[in-house]
């Protein structure tokens, strides 16, 4: 909320400088946003007098003059119609940077020297263009500067309201707030009004038919008025609060809201049929057309404020199209109420019509400022000469609101919760500084009232806010909580998620975090069956844009999204990246499943260019690798792979099914060059997607130590040559299946098919490592192992000796 | 027979002196010491001598060899050492060529600093609790005091998936399932991913919180402060100034929001803290009594303190990141910073 420092003054002496108010107020629950000073802008323009306007030799339109700033006198060529000497009017002077970005230099016009320029209105920001150029008050003092001739200069603070302190979005509401926090007055003006007009009751007939939602309507009457623009001064108010000026009897319903708080409608009188006013609600799918030129069909309960016909206003939200204030309007009906919130919030969202007026209605206002905004509004048609009143002001209100309900405070309790030591005197004085009463109901106990507009404040922890916000949070001592030592509840998949995280880092991959909504094409591009739950995605109801209104079901498309970035962003040679995250799955039970998920992607070069390193390709291998890695750091001895997946992203004799013992936990694979090439890849993309679920439900880590042998250990190798469809986890099968304790390990540390190998066949090199736990094995019994291991191996799988 | 050792000797050192290599000391070595050498002849020979001249010619004799062997051994030696330092020199790598690096990836910067804070909240006990993304609108918003037409709700811009399904706006909502579980005394911490309908320089749809609660049967405004200063002050060093101003939020009262003093311009004022010396960095409170009885707590019996952060923005602090949506582009030029 725009706040402005000299409107609040009218109301609260400030004598501290501005930026201690504005740290003050900060400290109170205020934060000030901003502080805008008005008035330097017009700094380098002063108040001049024409001594003597010239036509311009060269130019029609133009004219010379000669003005005196009282220190010295300048030559100004002017384009406007209606210079005349002994004007005084508004120059700005050589230096002058207008908002548009117009400097104004000494330069030649059609030949003539021109030493400034003679500003219009519109052009200093205060007023609509007109044609000419702003002519000021002749009683003006040549050489003062605009700012202070024409009292312009204002500071405006951005006061952050809290949706709770509603009471303050006013100028009164936060003047009441300041009064207390400098202990000081709030000065509230009484309005006298004049009394010689006739008397309102024959001009206007309230029937109020609906009491509960419109507990009080005040009205007022002016005839006689002029439909003008309002004064500089009120102009200049309202557009340093951020509202625009319209004509002076808008004007003056803004300017009452910004200073009360209290939103005021005027109607045309003149359109209102029978002088009457009847407030009711909403018969059966009634219309009507608010002044927005929209027309809505109301719900039943709204609140409507009609005319003997018709509905003329949308009570407290909008009034309507066809009794608004207008260039020709010359009575005027002033309309200030008090309208129940929820009514209001109802109407409001059925209609999807928010208003300035509505929100303040929403959150509740205070019922007993109805008439005295009334009041000022009237005495302000009276101060701007905007026409003449009827005599008295209509206010009904048959059935007072009932004050706030009283609450108990337990002086202990509030020590207690802030961690200070205030007695009742204390209390007291800040809670009466706010308005509140409060009445002492035993040595520990106060009872406290709070004032009408405190809508926020109906049990004890308000009142101990209130109580910590005057007293001040900096007063509050720092201590520490006494608790009882007691165990973290130990959490699992957390610890799983960082150990997995490391792992990953380790093995080169770097995490990427995306946002978990995404663009249904990018779920497309993976091609899942229509019987996948994964081509289903939760729906964001009201997403920001179509590229994030669905809830990822895999994490892959984002991790594809990734790598298409940093190829267009930087050409990047590899990329390494995993993510662990949830991913949303609709249930058959329509029910919403949150699964975590472990994916990763590698694609280019293995290593970044350098002398000592090869700068192979990432293959399938790598990926494999760092899946078996990364389960195996996660104590997973029993993780293996079955090839073969069906998932549809990949490419076909690629996809590796990944498995802790008998549990499904994943798949790894080459990308189908089809969807790489639509994520701008040109070399394979690698994967993996594991469901991070099944791996927290079986990890454990526990680990048995197992005795090794201090015998020293023998490697043979041994090169098959074997059939091309052998694989080589059927031979390494076979080799353990071979069962013989001294055979430690098979490792295969050589693969080849080509030269010197028939077609059809590979060969594949194992390296085995001989070992016995009792004692050092001679060569003769290690020959012998590996001669019927190679025995077995003929048998088993055909294999020959290479 | 000495004139003969004489000779043998003054021949043996000239050939060593020739030799230049380790071969051809072995070979001098067969040559004067082996079992064809003079000298070993000269061995043999003395039980041919008269025992008068048998006891001076074995001296000489012996001496010699003992002599030979040394300056052999002399000479192996010294070749050794001229060869290591040969070969030392000969494969001396150019030192300044980069090291063979393993590849390390890195850790995207909301997760480190997301387990610094978790970090200083397990050492203090505190226990780490995570909920599901989407949420019922009554663990959001409902149990937290925030009903339907709360004004606060405007302050939480929703993304929906149904009527009753939002993507959460807060980690809150873990506070009042654990509490629904929990009995007092608690120490949690909740961290995760929430979501509002915002998106500018400053705001992301998705961002991360972490909010803490205490509950116990003595909690107070004070012991907030302390908490909260032990978490700042850890995460942005020992002097860091820190103040607390009221605030508002549904499920807290009296509600604060906390301040620290500019880390880039160290409170003189700059861009960063829009020349206020301050920057606002979590919102706190004491844990409104609605919110206690919604969960199903005697808010009579217990108090409880609650604060909530956002990661992101500890993060662009921590690391000067001057741009939110740096942190979700994924870009490896940000990425390999971390």
């Amino acid at each position: 909320m725009l706040l402005s420092l000299r409107w609040l003054q009218e109301f609260v002496e400030v004598a501290i400088p501005v930026q201690e108010l504005a740290h003050r107020l900060t400290m109170s629950g205020f934060e000030i946003e901003g502080i805008d000073e008005i008035g330097p802008q017009w700094d380098t323009i002063v108040v001049a007098e024409v001594r003597e306007s010239l036509p311009h030799p060269n130019a029609d339109k133009l004219t010379i003059n000669t003005v005196h700033t009282g220190e010295q006198t300048l030559q100004i060529v002017c384009g406007a119609p209606n210079v005349r000497s002994g004007q005084k009017v508004a120059l700005a002077l050589t230096g002058t940077v207008f908002p548009s970005g117009l400097v104004i230099k000494r330069s030649k016009i059609r030949g003539q020297i021109s030493e400034g320029m003679l500003c219009s209105a519109d052009e200093l920001s205060i007023g609509e263009p007109d044609g000419g150029i702003l002519i000021l008050d002749n009683t003006l003092t040549p050489g003062t500067l605009l700012a202070d001739a024409l009292d312009l200069r204002d500071t405006v603070l951005d006061v952050g309201l809290t949706p709770n302190r509603s009471d303050c979005q006013s100028v009164i509401g936060m003047a009441r707030e300041v009064a207390a926090m400098l202990d000081q007055p709030l000065l509230i003006p009484t309005q006298t009004l004049p009394e010689n007009g006739p008397a309102i009751a024959g001009k206007i007939e309230i029937d109020i038919q609906a009491p509960e939602a419109c507990p009080r309507y005040c009205a007022g009457y002016a005839d006689n008025i002029t439909i003008e623009a309002s004064p500089l001064w009120m102009r200049q108010r309202l557009e340093n609060c951020g509202i625009r000026s319209i004509n002076n009897i808008v004007d003056i319903t803004n300017y009452v809201l910004l200073e009360w708080g209290q939103p005021l409608h005027a109607f045309d009188y003149e359109s209102l049929r029978a002088s009457k006013i009847i407030v009711r609600q909403a018969e059966n799918a009634e219309s009507f057309t608010t002044l927005d030129n929209v027309t809505h069909t109301l719900p039943s309960d709204a609140l409507m404020i009609c005319d003997a016909e018709q509905p003329r206003a949308l009570a407290g939200i909008m009034g309507g199209l066809d009794s608004s204030i207008n260039a020709g309007t010359t009575t005027v009906l002033l309309e200030s109420a008090y309208f129940n919130p929820a009514s209001i919030a109802a109407t409001g969202k059925a209609l999807g019509i928010k208003t300035e007026a509505s929100q303040l209605f929403e959150k509740g206002i205070d019922p007993s400022g109805t008439l005295s905004a009334l009041k000022r509004a009237a005495a302000l048609i009276v101060q701007l000469k905007a026409g003449s009143l009827a005599t008295g002001l209509i206010d009904h209100y048959p059935a007072p609101l009932p004050s706030r309900p009283a609450i108990d405070v337990c002086i202990s309790t509030v020590n207690k919760k802030l961690g200070l030591a205030l007695d009742a005197d204390v209390i007291t004085r800040h809670l009466t500084q706010l308005y509140m009463h409060v009445t002492p109901t035993g040595p520990d106990n106060l009872e406290i009232t709070p004032p009408p507009h405190r809508y926020d404040v109906s049990a004890q922890v308000d009142i101990i806010e209130e109580i910590a916000r005057m007293n001040g949070y900096d007063t509050i001592p720092v201590t520490y909580p006494l608790v009882s030592l007691a165990s973290a509840v130990p959490n699992l998949a957390r610890d799983v998620s960082l150990k997995a995280r490391n792992l990953l880092v380790n093995a080169g991959f770097s995490e990427v975090i995306n946002y978990s909504f995404q663009d249904p094409e990018l779920l497309a591009a993976l091609r899942f069956s229509s019987d996948d739950d994964r081509s289903k995605p939760v729906q964001l109801l009201n997403p920001l844009s179509a590229s994030q209104s669905v809830m990822r079901t895999t994490i892959l498309g984002s991790l594809l999204q990734n790598l298409q970035h940093n190829l267009h962003a930087s050409r990047c040679a590899s990329l390494n990246i995993f993510e662990i995250s949830n991913v949303f799955l609709k249930t058959a039970f329509g029910t919403i499943d949150e699964k975590r998920r472990m994916a990763g992607l590698a694609y280019g070069t293995c290593n970044t260019a350098t002398w000592a390193l090869s700068n192979r390709s990432v293959d399938i291998f790598d990926i494999k690798g760092c899946v078996e890695t990364l389960l195996r750091g996660l104590n997973f001895d029993s993780c293996r792979f079955e090839s073969g997946s069906d998932e549809p992203y990949l490419t076909p004799q690629t996809g590796i099914r990944v498995f802790i013992g008998d549990t499904y936990c994943g798949v790894c694979g080459i990308l189908h060059p089809d969807i790489a090439e639509n994520f701008d890849a040109d070399s394979p993309v690698h994967v993996f997607e594991l469901d991070f679920n099944q791996i927290c439900t079986y990890f454990s880590e526990k680990r048995t130590y197992k005795p090794f042998s201090r015998f020293p250990a023998v490697q043979r190798d041994l090169a098959l040559i074997i059939d091309q469809s052998v694989t080589a986890a059927e031979v390494s099968t076979t080799i353990a299946s071979f069962k013989n304790k001294l055979l430690k390990q098979w490792n295969i540390f050589d693969m080849y098919q080509g030269k010197s190998i028939t077609t059809g066949k590979k060969s594949i090199a194992y390296r085995l490592t001989f070992q016995s736990n009792e004692r050092t094995l001679t060569d003769n019994e290690v020959n012998k192992v590996h001669d019927k291991l190679l025995r077995y191996l003929r048998e088993q799988l055909g294999v020959e000796l290479r | 027979m000495s004139d003969e050792c004489a000779t043998i000797r003054a021949e043996f050192e000239a050939d060593v002196q020739k030799a230049d290599s380790e071969n051809e000391l072995y070979q001098i070595k067969s040559k004067y010491l082996g079992r064809s050498s003079r000298l070993t002849a000269i061995i043999k020979s003395l039980k041919t001598l008269p025992p008068e001249e048998r006891s001076a010619t074995g001296k000489t004799a012996n001496a010699l060899k003992v002599n030979l062997q040394q300056g052999l051994d002399d000479a192996l030696e010294a070749m050794r050492q001229v060869r290591k330092t040969r070969s030392i020199t000969a494969q001396a790598p150019d030192i300044t060529l980069p090291g063979r690096m393993p590849k390390l990836g890195t850790l995207h910067p909301i997760t480190i600093i997301t387990e610094k804070i978790t970090a200083i909240f397990t050492e203090m006990g505190f226990s780490i609790v995570e909920g599901p993304e989407i949420e019922l609108d009554f663990f959001n918003f409902e149990a937290l005091n925030i009903a339907k037409d709360h004004p606060a709700r405007a302050m939480h811009d929703t993304f929906y998936v149904s009527d009753e399904q939002l993507l959460r706006t807060h980690t809150s909502p873990v506070q009042i399932r654990t509490m629904q579980q929990m009995q007092p005394p608690l120490r949690i911490l909740c961290p995760g991913k929430v979501y509002r309908c915002d998106s500018d320089i400053s705001h992301t749809p998705m961002f991360h919180q972490i909010e803490g609660l205490v509950v116990d049967t003595h909690v107070s405004f004070g012991d907030l402060k302390g908490l909260l200063t032990i978490l700042l002050q850890r995460l942005f060093g020992d002097q860091t100034d820190i103040r607390f101003r009221p605030s508002f939020f549904p499920f807290t009262e009296p509600s604060a929001e906390v301040d620290i003093q500019c880390v880039m311009c160290n409170g003189k004022g700059c861009r960063v803290c829009s020349k206020t010396g301050w920057i606002e960095i979590l919102g706190c409170g004491l844990v409104n009594p609605v919110v206690f009885k919604n969960a199903g707590y005697d808010p009579e019996a217990v108090s409880g303190l609650a604060f909530g952060l956002g990661v992101e923005r500890i993060a662009m602090l921590t690391y000067g990141i001057n741009d939110i949506r740096l942190l979700y582009e994924n870009d490896t030029r940000f990425l390999a910073q971390f």
